[in-house]
């Protein structure tokens, strides 16, 4: 699902370079759930960002899906991500103005769904989320843990094959962090939806099949589920 | 010292805010100078020019015959304390080689001085010598003839082909009135100066004058002079004497409305950038809330934050008001010479640069700071845990004691009869605005929706977000919107007004000014191709005493058997023919606004200046006429002629048959009466005349009110300069979910546009308002317009304020398209 080879990201600062990722490689497979970790300022983000396609890794090459992000233009980026990409960000990020429903279908508008289509689409994913009957709520109506999963019914609206999360349960206290990594874990298994998501939180890391270690822009270790430790093997894996 | 340096460093936190508010107080305060600058000079140098142009001299003589003798003039001219000029006007052809020129277009007035270098014709002379016994032209003609200083100039007279010297050009003026092209010259004969002998010697009047002016050496000694001339005219028969009085009232009647509507759209300007201001402060001190919190838990007083902004705020005025003097000296400058040229008005008069600086200076300063004053309010009250609690995404409260207030205000608009009216009607709508905007959002929810699908959904959906800010800039447009909508209106139902009564009061399809009409000539004229009709009529200027006062007012001798035909003016009830048939010798008929000038009742005399000395003339009705654009009155000619000793008529009224038209007809009566024709005026002319005088003021007060929607456009950018920036992870997060780039565009431009709709549409409902409402009362030239729009105008003008609205969201929906997409992954 996800190969990323050779991959550096450094920023320009007026005080100058800033390396943010170096020479970094890593493998996904179809249908796994990996976990980023590592302490603030490591460049978890900024990986993640490189996979969404929201930014170009500087140097090596990053292919999702089979395509090879970094030589999209613009326009192609935005619809690849809007097709094959669903994003969860820490802080739901879901438009104070609108309804649950039309936050839900914000991608299918913007692909100038048929009215009726969106709305059934929303209908089914706010059932999978377990929210049925709020589609008219407004974001501030709702707990976090609602918006949380709301941003998530968002995420899944154009049927992406890969959720990246940054934090999703950053914001919530421990039942509704469990309750956002259970609906992600089912998704990822019963959907077969390839899952990054970056946290801070050790037992949150655990639904995971895989755990990532960045430290520094360096992605050090690995965790398999189980215990197993492979230093190497996100070397091996290109 | 370190306070300004502090409030210098959070200004260029945001320089193009910073940039946006100072340019917006210097339009203002620039408006507000040119404007009050332009208008104080023209004031004061107005009536200066005309006296200097109507009345450089004091006095003049002439006769009951078309000419006198010389001698009269010699006997003066030993006179210690006054200046006395002998003149003689002659009628000619210039002699020209340019190419399809007609005998109309060659008219030439040839008038002789007795002296050309005195204060009485006061030439400027650009070239050559007044002493040098040649003609003197002004620079205008000598410009459309082709003639310079030297050259010899042709004149075909009755007596023959005559050539002359060159020997003056003079700066335009007056007394050598002429075109300015050829073209022109259909319209009005040309006009050269030469010495008195020369005129005498070509037309054969050896020995004869027409008229002696006479300009006392010192203005005390008037009484004196007059004195002494009424003595002389009475020792020879058929001389009469009449003071030159110059009326302000009939040459510039509409200026004061004119002046007013200039102040009311120059205080729109400064009204406009106090809007900004506030807009753009209240934004800041929101945005800078947490900055407020934090300084307050460290211990700052809410007293020495507001000093913190207010310090900003100060700093801000001080540049913008420097910068807007600067700029409104050159605008004032402009004004200036518009002003000027519509109203044909040369003068070299300095600048009254007075009260235009201090007002717009003090203005600069205080309108800022009371602008400022409620966002410095919010300052102090910045609480330090309603900051840290979530922020909740309500929508805005609006003020309902300021809706009604603003009911309130349009409504007590509806009483005040007067254009000052526009500013309680102004604050009215702006207090009432947001609810006009929720009202009219429910429209753009519909149209956008249906139009522009997504982005358009999003744009109206973030109106609404932020009412109040993006209603205050709406109003801003929309005023300045209202104000283009009624001067238009305004402006195009004064010219058709203006040509309905001119038509309507002319008398006839032309009139003809003769230099004198003999026995044969009314049927000559009455046989001329392309007459239908024809009468003649007496016209002269009458000394009217009032109150000590000096005025001169045209008098018509009006024919009771002629009058039906060729209508002078318009009358309420009865026939033309009776009401003149029934008027006594010492009876006088003045039109509204001779009426309105003098201010007396019906049934009352006025005093006039007969060949008797003064007599009073009881004023019996009022007409309404546009002859001459009005200020006149109408007397039954016999009468007319008795009193006021006129012996010769000089006017001819001619009604044109239908098969002819006004130019042919004109060159047809030239054909047969030549150089004795002295002008020839047609209700089209003076249609044309007026008009373009209406034009040009109102295309003044446009320049104005544009600058001020210009103003405006800048407000549109900086709100949604200011809507992204709010909105940047907002816009982040929808670009990483697939949001284009393109779209993000479009729900920028939309919202700008959403913001130039709803003030373009409310600003020409709030403009037919204004219209309706000054429709009642409005006069300008005792003419009151009718209600009516053009939907020609109102589609212009909607269309520029589109058009404005786009431009300003252009910035903006560029700057949103290049948000960092990570901004979407970044949290505090
Ligand atoms: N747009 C940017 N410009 C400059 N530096 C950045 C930018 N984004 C991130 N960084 C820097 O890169 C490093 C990694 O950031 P990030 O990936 O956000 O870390 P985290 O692991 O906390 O998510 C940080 O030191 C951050 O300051
Ligand atoms: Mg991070």
């Amino acid at each position: 699902m996800i190969t990323v080879s050779n991959v550096s990201k450094v920023y320009s600062l007026e005080s100058g370079d800033f390396h943010a990722l170096q020479d970094n490689h890593l493998h996904v497979r179809k249908g796994e759930f990996i976990a980023i970790m590592g302490p603030s300022g490591s460049g978890k983000s900024t990986l993640l960002q490189l996979l969404g396609g929201l930014d170009l890794p500087t140097t090596g090459q990053i292919v999702v899906d089979g395509v090879e992000i970094n030589t999209l233009n613009e326009k192609e980026r935005t619809l690849f991500r809007r097709t094959k990409i669903g994003f969860v960000f820490q802080n739901y990020q879901l438009l104070p103005m609108m309804t649950v429903e039309e936050n839900i279908a914000l991608s299918l508008n913007a692909n100038n769904a048929p009215k009726a289509k969106s709305k059934s689409v929303v209908k089914q994913l706010l059932s999978d989320v377990n929210l049925q009957g709020k589609e008219l709520a407004f974001p501030s109506q709702l707990s976090g843990g609602q918006q949380q999963r709301v941003a998530i019914a968002r995420a899944l609206a154009m049927k992406p094959g890969l959720i990246l999360a940054d934090e999703p349960t950053g914001n919530l206290d421990q039942k509704n962090g469990e309750d956002i990594l259970r609906l992600l874990s089912k998704l990822c298994k019963e959907e077969q939806i390839t899952v990054v998501m970056v946290t801070h939180d050790r037992q949150a890391a655990l639904v995971a099949d895989r755990i990532i270690h960045v430290r520094d822009g360096f992605i050090v270790e690995e965790t398999h589920k189980g215990g197993y430790r492979n230093e190497e093997m996100a070397d091996s894996l290109a | 010292m370190k306070k300004w340096q502090i409030a210098w460093r959070n200004l260029m936190r945001r320089k193009m805010r910073t940039f946006l508010t100072i340019l917006s107080i210097m339009i203002g305060v620039a408006s507000t100078f040119g404007v009050l600058a332009a208008v104080d000079t023209a004031e004061e140098a107005f009536p200066l020019y005309l006296k200097e142009a109507f009345s450089k001299a004091d006095f003049t003589i002439a006769g009951t015959d078309t000419y006198f003798s010389e001698d009269v003039h010699r006997q003066m001219s030993e006179s210690q304390n006054y200046l006395s000029v002998a003149i003689l006007k002659e009628n000619a052809e210039f002699v020209t080689e340019e190419k399809g020129i007609s005998a109309i277009q060659k008219r030439v007035v040839i008038t002789g001085y007795s002296q050309l270098d005195t204060s009485v014709t006061g030439f400027k002379v650009m070239k050559g010598d007044l002493k040098a016994d040649g003609a003197v032209i002004t620079d205008r003609t000598a410009k459309v003839w082709g003639t310079d200083l030297g050259d010899r100039i042709t004149f075909d007279t009755d007596l023959g082909v005559k050539e002359i010297e060159v020997t003056a050009i003079v700066r335009y003026t007056k007394e050598l009135m002429g075109p300015s092209s050829w073209n022109m010259a259909k319209y009005h004969h040309w006009a050269v100066a030469f010495p008195l002998p020369v005129v005498q010697e070509w037309f054969g009047q050896q020995g004869n004058i027409q008229g002696i002016q006479v300009k006392a050496d010192n203005p005390t000694q008037l009484d004196d002079v007059e004195h002494e001339l009424a003595h002389l005219v009475k020792s020879h028969t058929g001389l009469y004497m009449q003071p030159i009085v110059v009326n302000f009232d009939s040459v510039f009647k509409d200026l004061n409305t004119f002046f007013l509507a200039l102040y009311i759209a120059g205080f729109l300007g400064i009204a406009l950038s106090a809007f900004i201001i506030f807009n753009s402060l209240y934004v800041s001190v929101k945005e800078r809330r947490n900055e407020f919190a934090v300084l307050k838990t460290i211990g700052y007083t809410p007293g020495q934050l507001q000093g913190m902004v207010l310090t900003e705020v100060i700093l801000v005025a001080i540049i913008g008001t420097v910068g807007g003097l600067i700029a409104g000296f050159g605008l004032a400058l402009g004004l200036k010479q518009l002003i000027f040229m519509v109203y044909g008005v040369q003068s070299s008069s300095s600048m009254e640069l007075g009260t235009g600086f201090m007002v717009s200076a003090a203005a600069g300063l205080v309108v800022p700071t009371l602008a400022a004053w409620y966002p410095i309010q919010q300052v102090g009250k910045v609480s330090v845990i309603e900051v840290l609690k979530e922020n909740k995404a309500g929508a805005q409260g609006t003020n309902k004691w300021f809706g009604l207030l603003g009911v309130l205000l349009i409504f007590s608009s509806f009483f005040i009869k007067h254009l000052l009216l526009v500013l309680p009607l102004m604050i009215g709508i702006v207090l009432l605005f947001p609810y006009l905007f929720k009202l009219f959002s429910l429209l753009l929810k519909g149209f956008y929706s249906l139009v522009f699908k997504f982005s358009g959904e999003l744009a109206v959906r973030n109106l609404n977000r932020n009412i109040s800010r993006t209603s205050i800039t709406s109003v801003i447009l929309s005023l300045g919107i209202a104000m283009i909508v009624l001067m238009s209106s305004l402006n195009s139902a004064l010219l058709q007004s203006y040509e309905r009564e001119i038509h309507k009061s002319y008398g006839g399809n032309l009139d003809i000014m003769f230099h004198h009409i003999e026995k044969e000539d009314l049927e000559m004229i009455k046989n001329t191709e392309g007459v239908a009709d024809a009468t003649t009529y007496s016209l002269q200027g009458i000394i009217w005493n009032m109150e000590g006062e000096k005025r001169l007012l045209p008098i018509f001798g009006v024919g009771a058997e002629w009058i039906d035909r060729f209508q002078l003016f318009t009358v309420s009830s009865g026939s033309h023919s009776e009401l003149i048939k029934n008027l006594k010798s010492d009876e006088i008929i003045l039109d509204e606004t001779s009426f309105e000038v003098w201010g007396g009742k019906m049934g009352d005399t006025i005093s006039l200046d007969t060949l008797e000395g003064e007599k009073s003339f009881k004023v019996v009705d009022v007409v309404y006429t546009m002859k001459n654009s009005g200020y006149s009155a109408f007397m039954n000619e016999d009468h007319f002629k008795e009193n006021f000793g006129v012996k010769f008529e000089r006017n001819a009224l001619v009604i044109i048959d239908e098969q002819t038209s006004p130019l042919q007809l004109r060159e047809n009566i030239y054909d047969r009466f030549g150089e004795r024709i002295e002008e020839m005026w047609g209700p089209e002319d003076w249609a044309s005349m007026v008009g373009s005088t209406i034009t040009g003021a109102f295309s003044i007060v446009n320049v104005l009110v544009i600058l001020g929607i210009i103003v405006s456009g800048i407000g549109i950018t900086n709100t949604l300069m200011i809507n992204i920036l709010e909105r940047v992870r907002e816009i982040a997060m929808m670009r990483a979910v697939g949001v284009t780039r393109g779209q993000i565009i479009r729900m920028i431009v939309l919202e700008g546009l959403g913001i130039g709709l709803s003030a373009t549409t409310i600003g020409i409902l709030f403009g037919i308002l204004l219209i309706f409402l000054t429709s009642s009362f409005v006069e300008v030239n005792s003419l009151t317009f009718e209600f009516g729009v053009s939907p020609i105008i109102l589609a212009i003008i909607f269309l520029f304020g589109i058009l404005i609205s786009l431009i300003s969201s252009f910035t903006p929906s560029r700057r949103a398209a290049k948000t960092k997409l990570n901004e979407a992954l970044r949290y505090e």
